[in-house]
């Protein structure tokens, strides 16, 4: 399994993130800074070579985005500038479309043996918040319950 | 799989009445005691158990959603000093009215498909009809905004798509109900979203499939109430342009019935039942599955070979997929006939399902055709060209059966009589108290400019314009009337028009709503008066032809259980009829959604405010658009209509918090022969501006007129036609009351229009005249100057509050 993250350049305004952040803010919570990057959960037999082309050819828009590629479940946290990491996915069984449209475009792109693609996405907070408020924000804005599903980490600064 | 281990046998026919409504409620079926006996019954006379596909299937195909059993009841209806009787509700009042207005209008009858399809009809020119349906998704929204509004917007589309043998889409409509954006979260009941969040998610995805579609979002309107904070209303409607060589469906047997587009998975199963129960705190979990998720470009991709497909004329029959997939689908089109369902065949997004999880599930931008098998072929040929699957997944037949195979196992059984007429009628006494309680006189003092700021900026009249702006309401290059009015786009239109064939750009479809939730609270028939009479308002204001206006009813109430909500659904019911009939407009489709309340964990019940949506429609000429704000200075400002004391859920009251009153009504002899004049005198090229009085009465509309060009005008309330009670400034300001324009004439042609009034006798008069200034300024009874507010504070408040 091979998992894809997309996010922002450094110099590129991370426009879902501030709009998070104001949003959140007006709530009453102190938040610094949100960013988002989009997750793509890979299955299939592929090697990393088909990945990266997939990643730099149809996932990425490379002026604006770069990407990084996991082999593991979750996206690594070493060094990780942030407090909190809020990953989303949807439940099982609910339909992806952004996942089947990959798919479909990656076939077109004449690559093979790709089982399943699911989609979800990551929010990293800049913020002292408690864990009890990361959780409420996690299922009360970033989240809708019925149908997505969020794991939340504690990280380092 | 073995046999037993996907389909289950359900043990009904020996059980107590208990068990019975046990297995209704343990799977979701929404079905009553009556009902469930009925199912008894025939089971016992069959000799066998249904199963569990049989079970599901007639639950969904007798679910409110699908069958209306709340508008076909029986109802004696107790007024003070008489008694009605209704044999069947929905087809003695909007029914009838229909065929009477039809009948009246003779050979001027613009309908050509009512009640029947998925969309109404009516005729554009010779060649093309225009279907028109709006429908509601107010659970699902309720759950997940975006992913409700998405499936609403797309599964009215679908409906579109469906009418007839495909019709074209020209535009969507789209209107909203929603708690008020300052509700404290505090007091927000367990598993209620907040209504910011939700009206920023019901709008993402509106305009998310909308735009991706391609069709113009063009119309619509928001109405904020507490008692909507728990049951959102989310109205979602679609037009489309359909050849009138192309409206005809039939089912002949020995023909394939083939399903294309998207596959089928778990989404929004028990959708149709769902909709029929009411919302608690536990919604949240027992109904993940009722939530489905769009997929616009899919449908897109549908919507352009389905075009193909109807114009080589490869299918004989076409129906969307919407609540009660499959099962609704196939059911409704072969109901006369008969038809076997392989369900394995089905194209799959995930194996696991079991056969009546096929049957039903509600997986969205599906259609479903019913083709020759010599075209078969060629119509799959086609879909695959662009991608789309298609597949064969049954027969018509003529043995007035359902068959529902799986693996060569006949999974289910069922009469096709007993299924679609086998519902046990519904039949109620409810009894109306006319609310004529002397109400207690208002006693402020009024500040005229606090309260006019006030009125403005009220969310429910301020501008939408943060909502109007990320929807596409010009794609497809037709609207000619915009949402928004003036070269900066910041005004308020009354309607909007559109072309749907750009090489006769001449020809344009007005459209406007007319919804008072306010009105409803206080009196259910006369928000049913009032709600049409402003959607008419609103289409001659615009230019459209009133006698050409064809009208949509989409009522959605709270538990028809409860007396009084049945009761004040009946009242506007029966104010649909009077005032259909009086003003000579057809109803040509609608829908109605019941147990809109909501249940908190400490069993509080809370239901919506009776909400009426009447859509207008009307096909008019291009040349007759007319703008509702003030294009010169120095023009007579003349005000049609009567001016009452009616202050019954007025925007006034409202923002004072004061209750009862008179809701505004109707003058049933005259009110037609203004809207008549006043599109006559358009035609005839008198009016300059035209815009219609509604909610906030005289001051609101004269404001709102100054905004394009921030102009400013004198009013003088003596002037205005009124009523003998209206013997306050207070009065003539804010009434609502309805069938009033106010109207400027072109440049040398006030004598001629004030002559064309005179000649019509309708009530009219000129109050004042517009000015450069930039500053309202009125003159109370006394010719003393009451209030002088500048237009562009107001414009300002008026913009900004949203």
């Amino acid at each position: 399994m091979f998992l894809i993250e997309v996010e922002k350049k450094e110099d590129i305004t991370d426009a879902e993130g501030k709009e998070l952040t104001d949003s959140i803010s007006e709530m009453g919570f102190k938040v610094k800074d949100i960013k988002v990057s989009q997750l793509y959960f890979i299955e299939g037999k592929i090697n990393k070579k088909v990945i990266s082309k997939i990643s730099k050819e149809l996932l990425t828009d490379p002026v604006i985005e770069r990407f990084k590629i996991y082999t593991s479940k979750y996206p690594s946290i070493k060094n990780f500038p942030f407090q909190w990491e809020v990953i989303k996915t949807l439940h099982k069984g609910v339909t992806d479309n952004t996942g089947e449209t990959t798919l479909k475009a990656i076939k077109a792109m004449g690559i093979k043996n790709i089982y399943s693609i699911t989609t979800g996405k990551r929010f990293m907070f800049d913020s002292n918040l408690t864990e009890k408020e990361i959780k409420n924000i996690s299922l009360k804005i970033l989240s809708n319950p019925i149908i997505e599903s969020v794991s939340i980490r504690r990280c380092k600064k | 799989m073995k046999k037993d281990n996907f389909i289950t046998k359900i043990s009904l026919r020996d059980i107590s009445h208990e068990e019975l409504l046990k297995i209704s409620k343990k799977r979701s079926l929404s079905l009553n005691l009556r009902e469930m006996l009925a199912i008894q019954k025939y089971y016992i006379n069959k000799g066998r158990d249904p199963t569990d596909i049989e079970i599901e299937t007639i639950a969904q195909t007798w679910s409110e959603h699908c069958k209306h059993k709340v508008f076909n009841s029986k109802v004696k209806l107790k007024l003070q000093k008489k008694t009605i009787i209704y044999e069947n509700l929905f087809k003695e009042t909007i029914h009838k009215a229909t065929e009477l207005v039809r009948k009246q209008k003779g050979k001027k009858d613009f309908c050509i498909s009512v009640f029947k399809d998925n969309a109404g009809i009516i005729r554009f020119n010779e060649k093309y009809g225009i279907a028109f349906k709006v429908e509601t998704h107010n659970h699902p929204s309720a759950l997940d905004p975006y992913g409700g509004a998405n499936t609403g917007i797309g599964g009215v589309i679908r409906d579109i798509l469906g009418c007839g043998l495909g019709a074209k889409p020209i535009f969507n409509t789209d209107i909203f109900c929603f708690g008020p954006l300052d509700y404290p979260s505090s007091k927000l009941p367990k598993g209620v979203m907040h209504p910011l969040r939700i009206l920023k998610g019901v709008v993402a995805g509106v305009r998310d499939y909308g735009n991706r579609m391609g069709i113009p979002t063009i119309n619509g309107s928001i109405f904020f109430h507490e008692r909507y904070v728990g049951n959102p209303l989310v109205y979602c409607g679609t037009a489309g342009i359909i050849p009138l060589d192309h409206i005809n469906k039939k089912t002949p047997k020995g023909y394939d019935i083939v399903v294309a587009g998207g596959r089928t998975g778990r989404d929004g199963i028990h959708g149709a039942t769902f909709s029929s129960a009411e919302l608690t705190s536990d919604s949240e979990t027992v109904s993940s599955q009722a939530v489905q998720i769009g997929n616009p470009i899919e449908e897109k991709k549908l919507e352009d070979i389905l075009l193909k497909a109807r114009d080589l004329k490869l299918y004989v029959n076409i129906t969307d997929c919407g609540a009660g997939g499959f099962a609704s689908a196939i059911g409704e089109m072969c109901k006369g006939t008969g038809a076997v369902v392989w369900l394995d065949r089905a194209p799959l997004k995930y194996p696991g399902l079991k056969p009546w999880e096929i049957f039903l599930s509600e997986s969205q931008e599906r259609m479903v055709f019913i083709t020759s098998p010599s075209n078969t072929k060629k119509l799959i040929e086609l879909f695959k060209s662009e991608d789309v699957e298609a597949t064969v997944i049954g027969k018509t037949t003529d043995d007035k059966k359902l068959k529902l195979y799986y693996k060569d196992i006949l999974a289910g059984e069922l009469d096709m009589d007993f299924l679609h007429k086998g519902t046990p009628p519904r039949d109620c006494t409810v009894t109306w108290k006319e609310k004529y309680k002397k109400e207690k006189e208002l006693k402020i003092e009024f500040d005229h400019e606090d309260i006019i700021k006030r009125l403005l900026s009220h969310p429910i009249s301020a501008s939408k314009e943060r909502i109007i702006r990320q929807y596409d309401h010009e794609v497809g290059g037709g609207t000619f009337l915009k949402p928004l009015l003036g070269i900066k786009q910041d005004s308020p239109s009354d309607a909007s028009a559109v072309a749907p064939i750009l090489e006769n750009p001449e020809s344009v479809v007005f459209v406007g709503n007319g919804i008072n939730p306010l009105y409803g609270i206080e009196d259910p028939y006369r928000m049913a008066l009032s709600a049409i009479d402003e959607s008419l308002r609103q289409i001659t204001s615009a230019g459209g032809p009133p006698h050409r206006t064809a009208i949509l009813d989409n009522f959605c109430f709270g538990n028809p259980e409860d007396p009084e909500q049945m009761a004040s659904f009946v009242m506007a019911a029966k104010g649909c009829y009077d005032i259909a009939v009086s003003y000579s407009l057809p109803f040509i489709s609608g829908k109605d959604s019941f147990y809109n309340e909501f249940k908190t964990k400490d069993s509080r019940k809370i239901s919506i405010p009776p909400t009426l949506l009447i859509s207008s429609i009307a096909v008019g000429r291009r040349e007759d658009i007319t703008v509702s704000t003030f294009q010169n200075s120095e023009r007579p400002i003349i005000i049609t209509g009567l001016t009452k004391k009616e202050f019954g859920g007025s925007m006034l009251y409202h923002i004072l918090n004061h209750k009862g009153g008179d809701v505004p009504s109707v003058d049933f002899k005259n009110a037609l022969k203004i809207f008549n004049s006043i599109h006559k005198a358009i035609q005839n090229k008198f009016i300059e501006s035209c815009h219609d009085l509604s909610e906030n009465g005289l001051v609101g509309a004269v404001a709102e007129a100054c905004f394009e060009h921030e102009l400013g005008c004198e009013i003088f309330l003596k002037k205005i036609p009124r009523t003998k009670d209206c013997i306050k400034d207070w009065h003539i300001l804010y009434s609502e009351s309805n069938t009033r324009f106010i109207i400027t004439p072109k440049k040398d042609k006030t004598e001629r229009l004030i002559y064309f009034f005179k000649k019509n006798r309708i009530p009219f008069e000129i109050i004042g005249k517009t000015n450069s200034s930039g500053f309202l300024k009125i003159y109370g009874l006394n010719s003393k100057e009451i209030l002088n507010i500048s237009i562009s504070l107001l414009k300002k408040l008026w913009r900004s509050s949203i």
